[in-house]
């Protein structure tokens, strides 16, 4: 589904490129796109392997026992630290975060996992951030979203509390 | 930067010294866990990850390609540098928050924008809001499993994270060493500079 809709949105990219600069403009875009890959592809590779030797270290079903129907403070330290280490996109996480929800974790734990997950989380970090964006970019950006898990796993429950 | 910057050694490169070491890590760690079937079985996942991500990756670098087109270094500058201040923010949070797709799609478009001239203080933007919120991921994920009142009060505790990523990120950025903060925005530059010898 997001697939297609990337690929259509390719293609109106591409009809606005031939329109405004014609097929020389194609061909910058393309070369572009080659260099692009050009100066990450050793790194994806390395990132790559990262991935794959994280999810035979942490298996999905180890995550899922550390968070438990712990709550309070506690709750919300493992909930962030799940969600750091959880490897996949959100239709691997945002399913588990719900499940763990409906299994009796409280509203500040799964926020702060989904939150983890969403900023801080060392995969997607080491794999896409770090070759894209180099290391001086990623360690400020992670230095700065560190806390904001914790944070979003106090502040949830009260507004969460609000709207219930 | 470009011209004066010399071909880095291999060795001197820190992110891909990092990455080695981690991955030496992981692996070690997997190879004492399982012995050699867990290596195995790592390179396995490795395969369809690379099958998952590569036609999404595919289309990321091609959509990267062609936004250097349509908006080329000078437009980026105008809207998304330095000099454009609290409308580069706006804009690059804006984008964030709209973009579809994985970070096959977003950290291309980045690494694009950036090497067009976007500001720090922009990218910094893109890439927090894309984090803290993304449209497409609220409404078809969050929505539908995690309920109307967990999914908004999540949201709603953590969207002002946007504005304070936006402001912190570029000044913990100027603490780092210059030899790193110039690496930052010319790597494509040296991609391009490499295949000119």
């Amino acid at each position: 589904m997001t697939l297609y809709l990337l690929a259509g949105i390719v293609a109106l990219t591409l009809v606005l490129v031939l329109r405004k600069e014609g097929f020389s403009g194609v061909r910058s875009g393309g070369q572009t796109s080659a260099l692009l890959f050009r100066s990450v592809a050793r790194m994806l590779v390395l990132g790559m392997l990262l991935a794959g030797m994280t999810q035979v270290i942490l298996p999905q079903e180890v995550i899922t026992q550390w968070i438990g129907d712990e709550s309070g403070f506690t709750g919300i330290l493992i909930g962030a630290a799940v969600g750091m280490l959880i490897p996949g996109g959100p239709y691997v996480v945002i399913p588990l975060a719900a499940s763990v929800f409906l299994a009796g974790a409280g509203v500040g734990p799964v926020a702060a996992l989904i939150t983890a997950w969403n900023t801080i989380p060392f995969t997607r970090t080491v794999m896409w951030e770090l070759p894209f964006l180099g290391g001086a970019f990623t360690t400020s950006r992670t230095l700065v979203n560190l806390p904001f898990p914790i944070v979003a796993g106090v502040l949830t429950p009260p507004v969460y509390q609000l709207l219930v | 930067m470009g011209e004066s910057q010399k071909k880095k050694s291999w060795w001197r490169d820190t992110t891909l010294l990092t990455m080695v070491s981690l991955l030496a890590a992981a692996s070690l760690v997997a190879f004492l866990q399982h012995g050699a079937d867990g290596l195995r079985q790592g390179g396995e996942n490795t395969v369809s990850i690379v099958r998952q991500a590569a036609p999404a990756l595919l289309l990321g670098f091609l959509l990267a390609g062609f936004i250097t087109v349509l908006f080329p270094p000078r437009i980026v500058g105008r809207w998304m540098g330095d000099e454009a201040g609290t409308k580069g923010v706006i804009i690059g949070a804006a984008a964030g928050m709209l973009s579809p797709g994985g970070p096959y799609v977003m950290y291309p478009i980045a690494a694009a924008l950036m090497h067009g001239g976007a500001g720090i203080a922009s990218i910094s933007a893109f890439a927090v809001a894309r984090n803290i919120f993304t449209a497409n991921r609220f409404f078809v994920f969050e929505l539908p499993f995690l309920g109307v009142p967990l999914a908004l009060a999540k949201t709603l505790a953590t969207l002002w994270m946007i504005a304070v990523g936006s402001v912190l990120v570029p000044v913990v950025f100027r603490l780092m060493p210059r030899g790193a903060q110039e690496a930052a925005r010319s790597r494509i530059g040296r991609a391009e500079q490499e295949q000119a010898e």
